[in-house]
């Protein structure tokens, strides 16, 4: 599905990633952890064909193609979506007229009103958001919670097939954490090659979405790769002991 | 409420509005005077679209009025003026340009009573790599105590254009509202990419961010909103 070879990365005079490795395949779900600014944000972005980074050398290999040339909106359309860590707010763009928007791009011909107001108003009703918000401007005068349901119901509309979700569980209280985990479970069950990378601090939306495989990032490169355990050693023992002990198990 | 509905086929220069109204502009390819005098205690609704015009208009607005105004204009050089004769006028004018060649927008607003209100918001799609200027005076005389002013400036130039605004303020009274602000950029390159992240190509992003910046702030009927979505969308950006 998603593998980069040795990707390095630049903004400005400053390395962000450094020989960054990752092979995601179909259907499988992996999450990164790593200490502030390490480069997790940056990979999302990078993935997502952001202007502001710069591909020194090494590859974004999606569905057997190299797509470090294409651009955001291209890397979209082939079934690529990020769920932002602070999703903005557009004053006087409608979320509905947005979304209707975004899918007809997808589509070679307009989605038909009454198809599309029914699966939005469907969206939105599992996952406990208010009908208004789909007629309102994108994400104005919304509660962090609300945008981050708003991200959660374009992945039910837009139907990717590679989410990266940058930090989701950032202000989202416990119930909502668990609506929109679970209908992003619900959207797997349904789409089982979908997948998923998950950049986190916490373990605790790891608790909802199950990873096969958690990495430790740190400095622009993964240190680390476990399974769902390492979440939890790495909030036991923090990064640096974490990082530590493994390096002393390699030489010992 | 009355309807009237003025274009290049009415030959007038002065209307007297006595009751409340809804008055359509429509001008094409002209240069005309217009004077609009709004009587006390009445409310007039504006809506103005202009193309290739370099007009004059004039609001005379009494005591007491509520008037709005929404004005979209393509490739114009109007110049208004809008007076606040009396105590507690109220006007709120909404202006969206669309600007192709070298052209210039003057506003002139004048509180000369007590209680008067002005809320002016000036949006320009600078399309080119042509010269743009709004020019907005804004007046409060020493008899305009409690008196607001505000104002706000905005031009987004789509290619290299040259834009310039000079928003003046000139207030003789300390006990009044005022403020004013002005950009001239491009769209934030994060709602760009936000959006793109969706799949929208560039062309569609800036398509819904020029509707947005030239409609958002309009306070306009659905009809209206139809009609001016669809005269933007012609337009070739």
């Amino acid at each position: 599905m998603l593998k980069t070879e040795n990707l390095n990365v630049t903004v400005g005079d400053k390395k962000i990633l450094n020989n960054f490795n990752i092979d995601i395949k179909d259907g499988e779900i992996h999450a990164i952890m790593g200490p502030n600014g390490t480069g997790k944000s940056t990979l999302s972005k990078v993935i997502m064909g952001n202007k502001n980074y710069n591909i020194e050398s090494g590859n974004i290999i999606f569905d057997g193609e190299v797509i470090n040339d294409l651009s955001t909106d291209e890397r979209a359309r082939r079934g690529l979506f990020i769920s932002m860590q602070n999703p903005i707010s557009i004053e006087g763009v409608q979320n509905s007229e947005f979304l209707k928007t975004a899918i007809n791009a997808r589509r070679e011909s307009p989605v038909g009103l009454y198809e599309f107001m029914k699966t939005i108003k469907c969206a939105a009703e599992e996952l406990d958001m208010k009908e208004e918000m789909i007629h309102r401007a994108i994400n104005v005068g919304a509660s962090g919670g609300e945008r981050k349901k708003n991200e959660v119901l374009q992945i039910k509309l837009l139907k990717p097939s590679f989410i990266i979700l940058d930090e989701l569980d950032s202000g989202l209280d416990i119930d909502s954490l668990k609506t929109v985990c679970e209908n992003i479970n619900s959207y797997l069950k349904e789409n089982p090659s979908t997948s998923v990378l998950i950049i986190t601090h916490y373990p605790r939306i790891l608790e909802y979405i199950k990873p096969h495989f958690v990495h430790m990032m740190i400095c622009g490169k993964i240190v680390k790769t476990g399974d769902y355990n390492l979440a939890f050693d790495i909030e036991k023992n923090g990064y640096s002991d974490t990082f530590t002990i493994s390096e002393n198990e390699k030489n010992e | 409420m009355n309807k009237l509905i003025i274009d290049n086929s009415v030959n007038i220069e002065e209307i007297i509005v006595d009751s409340d109204m809804d008055i359509t502009i429509s001008f094409n390819d002209c240069k005309r005077n217009l004077n609009i005098q709004v009587m006390p205690g009445v409310c007039l609704k504006i809506f103005d679209i202009s193309n290739n015009t370099n007009n004059s208009i004039v609001y005379n607005i009494a005591e007491s009025c509520s008037v709005v105004i929404n004005k979209l204009s393509i490739n114009c050089s109007d110049t208004v003026d809008v007076n606040l004769n009396d105590m507690n006028s109220n006007i709120k004018f909404y202006s969206s340009i669309i600007n192709y060649e070298d052209n210039e927008y003057k506003q002139n607003i004048n509180h000369n009573d007590k209680d008067s209100i002005s809320k002016i918001i000036n949006h320009c799609i600078n399309v080119y790599d042509n010269k743009f200027k709004f020019i907005v005076n804004g007046t409060i005389k020493k008899d305009s105590i409690n008196s607001s002013f505000k104002q706000d400036n905005k031009i987004i130039n789509i290619n290299n254009g040259k834009s310039f605004i000079l928003p003046n303020l000139i207030v003789d009274n300390n006990d009044i509202d005022a403020s004013h602000s002005a950009y001239i950029g491009t769209f934030d390159e994060d709602l760009i990419f936000y959006m793109m992240t969706r799949g929208l190509s560039l062309k569609e992003c800036n398509s819904l961010l020029i509707k947005s910046f030239l409609l958002g702030s309009m306070d306009l009927d659905d009809r209206q909103r139809d009609i001016l979505n669809s005269i933007i969308e012609k337009v070739n950006m």
